[in-house]
């Protein structure tokens, strides 16, 4: 074919395309309006019929009609919108009458979708549900392809007090892998007092930097102070995102024993080290630190500087004076003079 | 003297073969990279999680944040300023702050919030490791703890930003413009990257869109609409395009070259560390993305610089040829600033994806982008005076240049509406449909003059300044 006609055609076919494209999306956004109008009067109607069977007496019976699947998947949504106000008896009432209308094959169902977004919600929903019948179903969803569900699936048997190692967590979710560290250590929060020793395994051995550090906040968290010491050994770890969750785990845990290695973390080579150990100095309130925080005032780095200034702060009456007397001390520096003024004489807005 | 025609007709018959393929090959290969970043925002959008509605979002999201500071820089918005601080002080998110900039307003930018806020002095200690122009005083109220608002001389929108920059004490800050409005689970869902990957994601950039037309009620967008106006409605494609595909592409492959000045999130030690914003330049917030590349390649830091569709930035765009036009020259001639600032990264393996993907699409774009299409319009009629133009030839390809750009506005379209979903009614995309056609006529030719002006003005040396805007202000419902 010349050039020039393949030209042509090629612009032909891509308008042709350009149309045929937009005619698709224009009819099928009239659908989907469609479809939502009868969706919201649907969901509205039946949103009515489940707050008259909420309001009933205890005793009535509950009858809910629903016609098709649509409507199976209507009653969960509300359902699980519901779930989050309702409490006690008006929260049983309104799981039995989704188990009457088939709420809960139709949630076990989905949970073989091939969409991602269904399963999430499926799993989110079969938490409305009690019992070992769920457990069941969540650990098998802990299998699933996709990170989130699993993760989702995690979330709500933690929820309901299943009983989830550590290691099934490493495993399950791949946790070595890329996942949000920061959603991981609430549920890492929730299972550590029963796994501390499984925890501390974590943080002495093989593991990947983001386990680890994970395992050390969940320690961090458990409130039992037998654990400084453990903590405390961290300290001298090579990395200092180690290090530094060590200093923030003795802060949550807030015992006097952290002194030792908050000395030591002070004068840390890593400016981050030394301003995080200053936090937990604060907010444990160690006096035997006084000296080394007023020296850190000139330390080359502002938030050293800073830290320092705001934990002796906290010390009460003695840091306080000890400012003082930094910003008046000519020879002390500048810069430790600035900072010393500057937070004695912060100011909470009027 | 006179030159012979037949001689400058030989010698243009000498000199139209390479310059027109030149021509037709700048053009072919940004056409196939549209095609590619299409193909790759398809990708992406398809395979990510869908979490819908604000309420899910904070379900979802609102345990996983890290605390923002939101850096505000305001220049005269007198009128504006205490609706939009209302909006900010209203965003869904669990733990920010709100630093207002007023950059020397010659307006009552700063006694407007003072009044509204019963704003008092405040004393803060803050690092001052970014040089910018001096801080007059710093005020806050114990009814707004989270507030804080900069009265500062004037320095430009980079200078303010790095004031801003200087006083927050969180790990991000989010820099945003005085007169946008930020979805209110935008700060969620922006978040989300760093929260996923905290050690090696450095910058996230959201979407903008246009909110001319759209309703707006205490600072929020409350129902959605195309505006009624053609200039933009031209920038409301324009921008479909940049952000569905050339950002989502990139950005999936690390090269992601600008967070819109709009709406980005930052790690604030990253960006102490670059620098801070470069104050010489009108294009601060496409040379602190390069800047970063830069940097953190050369120190050979493991990094990540990401792009996501879901949280949206409305912003009211310039509906008179004037400010478009200004915009637009402002844009190029901040574009051409970074590009020629950091000409080494350049296909330079060193830059990784930046340097041989992001750099390379800059030069196409930005650098040789205008002055390529300019020749084309130029050249047609010199051809044709001298009578070396095949029209047939030329009609053809005129056609498929086009068609094929508007297949790529579908394209965008067709992204938004299968996975976005913004534009509510079917009229929305028909209109838009036809814009795309529309665009290329007139349009496109009067945006290529100013992008030729603002490449004027560059090489010109004409020194940046923060371009004021004249604002017909949102909709109110």
């Amino acid at each position: 074919m010349p050039l020039l006609q393949s030209i042509w055609w090629t612009s032909l076919a891509l308008a042709g395309l350009s149309v045929v494209m937009m005619s698709v999306l224009v009819l099928r956004k009239v659908r989907i309006l469609k479809n939502e109008r009868w969706w919201e009067k649907r969901k509205g109607e039946i949103a009515g019929r489940i707050m008259e069977c909420l309001d009933a007496p205890a005793d009535a019976p509950l009858v809910l009609e629903v016609r098709d699947d649509r409507d199976v998947r209507l009653v969960t949504e509300i359902a699980y919108e519901l779930s989050g106000t309702v409490r006690g008896e008006t929260r049983r009432r309104l799981t039995d009458l989704l188990e009457e209308v088939g709420g809960w094959e139709a949630n076990i169902a989905l949970l073989k979708s091939g969409k991602e977004r269904l399963r999430v919600q499926a799993v989110e929903s079969l938490t409305l549900f009690s019992g070992e019948n769920v457990k069941h179903a969540l650990m098998d969803v802990l299998q699933d392809p996709s990170q989130n569900v699993r993760f989702t699936a995690a979330k709500a048997l933690i929820d309901i007090d299943a009983e989830l190692t550590v290691s099934d967590l490493i495993e399950k979710l791949d946790i070595g892998g890329k996942v949000n560290p920061r959603a991981l250590r609430e549920i890492f929060r929730k299972i550590a007092p029963g796994s501390v020793p499984e925890l501390l395994e974590i943080v002495k051995g093989d593991y990947p930097e983001a386990v680890k550090l994970l395992a050390i906040d969940a320690l961090g968290h458990c409130n039992d102070f037998t654990l400084i010491p453990a903590i405390a050994a961290l300290v001298d770890s090579p990395s200092v995102n180690v290090r530094a969750e060590a200093f923030r785990a003795l802060t949550a845990l807030g015992h006097p024993l952290a002194l030792p290695v908050v000395l030591k973390g002070l004068s840390d080579a890593s400016w981050v080290i030394r301003a995080q150990a200053a936090i937990c100095a604060g907010r444990i309130g160690l006096g035997e630190t006084l000296p080394v925080l007023s020296g850190l005032l000139g330390d080359g780095k502002w938030w050293v500087r800073y830290r320092a200034a705001c934990a002796l702060k906290q010390l009460g009456e003695d840091g306080i004076e000890a400012l003082m007397n930094v910003s008046k001390d000519e020879t002390r520096g500048a810069r430790a003079a600035k900072t010393a003024q500057m937070v004695l004489f912060e100011e909470k807005p009027p | 003297m006179s030159l012979d025609p037949e001689i400058l007709r030989g010698w243009v018959e000498i000199v139209a073969l390479p310059v027109s393929t030149f021509i037709i090959s700048v053009s072919a290969v940004q056409n196939i990279l549209y095609l590619v970043q299409l193909v790759i925002a398809h990708g992406f959008l398809h395979g990510r999680l869908l979490v819908r509605g604000p309420s899910k979002t904070w379900q979802m999201y609102s345990e996983t944040t890290m605390p923002i500071s939101l850096l505000v820089p305001a220049y005269n918005e007198e009128p504006t300023i205490v609706e939009n601080i209302h909006s900010l002080l209203a965003l869904h998110y669990p733990n920010f702050e709100l630093i207002v900039i007023n950059d020397g307003s010659k307006d009552n930018t700063l006694n407007a919030a003072v009044k509204a806020f019963g704003l008092g002095p405040l004393i803060r200690p803050y690092e001052t490791e970014i040089p910018h122009a001096k801080i007059r005083g710093l005020y806050g109220s114990h009814r707004y703890p989270n507030l804080v608002v900069v009265d500062k001389e004037n320095g430009g929108k980079a200078d303010a930003l790095n004031a801003g920059i200087n006083l927050s004490r969180l790990p991000l800050f989010c820099a945003i413009d005085a007169d946008s409005i930020l979805e209110s689970d935008a700060l969620l869902r922006a978040v989300q990257p760093f929260a996923e990957d905290p050690d090696r994601v450095v910058a996230v950039g959201g979407t903008v869109r246009i909110a001319n037309g759209c309703q707006v009620h205490a600072g929020q967008v409350v129902s959605i609409d195309i505006p009624n106006r053609l200039l933009p409605l031209f920038q409301v494609v324009e921008y479909l395009r940049a952000f569905l595909m050339a950002r989502i592409a990139w950005s999936r492959l690390n090269a992601l070259m600008l967070v819109s000045g709009a709406f980005g999130i930052f790690r604030r030690r990253a960006v102490l560390a670059a620098g801070g914003y470069n104050t010489k330049t009108v294009g601060e917030d496409l040379e602190l993305i390069v800047k970063l590349h830069r940097r953190l390649k050369e120190s050979g830091t493991d990094y990540e610089i990401v792009y996501v569709p879901d949280p949206v930035c409305w912003t009211e765009a310039p509906a008179s040829l004037r400010e478009l036009g200004r915009q637009r020259m402002r844009w190029q001639r901040g574009a051409l600033e970074t590009f020629f600032a950091h000409i080494k990264m350049l296909g330079n393996p060193r830059y990784g994806a930046a340097g041989l993907i992001g750099y390379p699409h800059m030069l196409l774009v930005d650098a040789l982008g205008p002055p390529v299409e300019f020749l084309g319009y130029l050249l047609v009629p010199a051809f044709w005076y001298l009578d070396v133009l095949s029209w047939d030839f030329f009609v053809a390809y005129l056609a498929l240049t086009f068609v094929f750009g508007i297949s790529i506005s579908v394209g965008s379209l067709f992204l938004e509406e299968l996975e976005l979903k913004k534009y509510p009614r079917p009229k929305h995309l028909v209109v838009l449909t036809l814009v795309a056609v529309l665009e290329n006529f007139g349009y496109r030719q009067i945006n290529n003059v100013w992008r030729m002006a603002g490449c004027w003005q560059f090489i010109v040396g004409r020194k940046g300044k923060w371009g004021e805007m004249t604002r017909a202000g949102f909709e109110k419902s």
